[in-house]
């Protein structure tokens, strides 16, 4: 607390809650548009519209999920393939040494838990988890994120002193029931 | 077919300038009929096994819908709530499904090779005897369509008369599963008698669901909101997924075990144009949509859906084929009265299904425009 004052000017953002899912997105679209980038929500269930309101279009977890599974396929069964036909050649139940039904198996099996693990870590990557310590765990009210309030975190760091009195009032125009400065 | 009759009408005979006057519907029916009834004096075996490969083909359909109001009846969802006329609508045709394969029962002896003498027949074959006899096969169909017809009756009632989920759809899918199963047991996998798989039933079902889905999403897309479209467009991508499991794990079973009996099924199934059959099938029934059906996005959109499910029915077209036709020894008619059936069988459930109904199914786009102008 004390290290906060001594530092008044030094702050992570604002945090602005609202009562409904609908309000926040009505919140972030509008600041949006006016120009504000550096916005973090917080709901406490999944709400549909976010990612578009926040204008979030990552498609690069999906792609390299693909691209980890096709490549973990395509080396599997080719590892498959040279253990089974080229290094130890041995004749199982008559079939043949390039035997596809079996191999494809063993290929997709991989393909998959190849792209669940990817998918995971990308996740926890992409979400910087885990995350100990972020700014708005100083906020008491921040609590409610997994109860029952939303809230709409600013980053203020190069904001000057008026602009963020504005951007209070701005939230709070838009709906916030309460805002509060969230130290670094 | 109707292009030759147009021109031969101009031509003056009074009977085809009759012809003329029936809707192009019932016209096309006519006269596909028509030329069905010539391939039963002419060919009778060849229009049989056409006519089978027709009925499976396109009574699936029906069938897939079925289950799918009943799921939809026991889970609820905002997908059915918003796709449940078009499912309807598929349904009402069972019964005459059901009507069209009675003809069938007439020449049990040519389709299936277990109706042969008993001396003829393979010990294996010999033994399924108790099971595979004509009035045992009779009465077990005979029961499954009166099953059927009950089932698409009780889900065609008009809805004001159901506020709450009937109690009979739980059971009622039960029977559905049964009787799904045990047809196809019966119908197609005694074709080839000395084959037997445990997955088959299981498989036929799926492959009724997904083929259902895309037949409806290629139908009513356009009607329906972007989120219902990714809804049913993900039920599919499930059903489909599992399809293929189910497919592949026949397929590993069969081909590992590698005895006579069974291994000939997918013998005959990889014999000359067949293999490029099965491998064109596989890519646009499952391969291409499955690739197609991927991205979240396109999903949502109308002429992406319409594009992967026209792709997919085409494929199903060559599953069903492959599925069937290889099982008969056959003449050269069945390149003629193939499709013959097809059709025939196809503008008859149209037909049957009435104005109403048909028109709702073929103009779904002015649904489409209603929906734009009413958001």
């Amino acid at each position: 607390m004390s290290e906060a004052t001594s530092n008044a000017s030094k702050r992570y953002g604002l945090l602005g809650r609202f009562h409904d899912a609908d309000a926040l997105i009505v919140a972030i679209r509008t600041l949006r548009e006016e120009g504000y980038r550096e916005l973090e929500a917080f709901s406490p269930y999944p709400v549909e519209e976010l990612n578009e309101a926040l204008g979030v279009r990552s498609r690069w977890l999906t792609v390299v999920t693909l691209i980890a599974s096709l490549a973990v396929a395509a080396g599997t069964y080719w590892m498959v393939w040279y253990s089974a036909a080229v290094d130890y050649p041995f004749v199982v139940g008559g079939k043949p040494l390039h035997s596809w039904p079996p191999f494809a198996l063993i290929a997709f099996v991989l393909a998959i838990l190849s792209a669940v693990v990817t998918a995971f870590l990308g996740m926890l990557c992409g979400n910087r988890l885990p995350r100990l310590y972020h700014p708005a765990f100083n906020i008491t009210m921040f609590e409610r994120a997994s109860n029952d309030a939303f809230f709409l975190l600013t980053n203020v760091g190069t904001l000057t002193h008026d602009e963020i009195e504005s951007l209070r009032s701005r939230l709070t125009d838009l709906g916030a029931e309460d805002v509060q400065e969230v130290p670094p | 077919m109707k292009r030759l009759l147009t021109y031969l009408s101009s031509s003056g005979t009074s009977a085809v300038r009759r012809f003329r006057q029936q809707p192009p519907l019932v016209l096309t029916l006519q006269v596909a009929l028509a030329l069905s009834l010539l391939g039963a004096l002419m060919a009778w075996s060849t229009l049989l096994q056409a006519w089978l490969t027709a009925w499976v083909l396109l009574a699936f359909l029906p069938l897939g819908a079925m289950a799918l109001l009943m799921v939809h009846g026991l889970t609820g969802g905002a997908w059915g709530d918003e796709s449940h006329l078009v499912w309807r609508n598929l349904v009402a045709s069972m019964p005459l499904f059901a009507l069209a394969l009675l003809p069938l029962l007439l020449g049990l002896d040519v389709l299936f090779p277990w109706m042969a003498a008993h001396d003829t027949l393979p010990d294996v074959v010999r033994h399924k005897r108790f099971y595979l006899n004509e009035p045992f096969f009779i009465a077990r169909t005979l029961l499954y369509l009166m099953i059927w017809v009950g089932l698409s009756l009780g889900l065609t009632r008009p809805p004001s008369s159901r506020s709450s989920t009937p109690r009979w759809y739980a059971p009622g899918l039960i029977v559905w599963a049964l009787t799904v199963t045990f047809f196809c047991y019966d119908w197609l996998m005694s074709l080839e008698p000395t084959f037997y798989s445990d997955i088959y039933g299981l498989e036929i079902m799926a492959i009724c669901v997904v083929s259902v889905l895309a037949l409806g999403l290629f139908i009513s897309v356009v009607s329906l909101r972007p989120s219902i479209r990714l809804d049913l467009a993900n039920l599919w991508l499930a059903v489909l997924l599992g399809w293929a499991f189910l497919a592949f794990s026949q397929l590993i079973i069969v081909w590992s075990a590698n005895l006579p009996f069974e291994i000939s099924w997918y013998l005959n199934r990889s014999e000359g144009a067949w293999l490029w059959v099965g491998r064109l099938s596989t890519l646009l029934f499952l391969a291409i949509p499955f690739a197609m059906l991927l991205p979240t996005a396109a999903k949502r959109r109308s002429g992406w859906l319409r594009l992967t499910a026209a792709i997919a029915l085409v494929g199903y077209l060559l599953h069903m084929h492959w599925l069937v036709w290889p099982s008969f020894t056959t003449s050269g008619w069945a390149f003629l009265f193939g499709p013959i059936a097809i059709v025939t069988l196809a503008t008859a459930a149209l037909w049957w299904i009435g104005d109403t109904r048909r028109h709702a199914l073929i103009a779904f786009r002015s649904v489409e425009e209603k929906y734009h102008d009413g958001t």
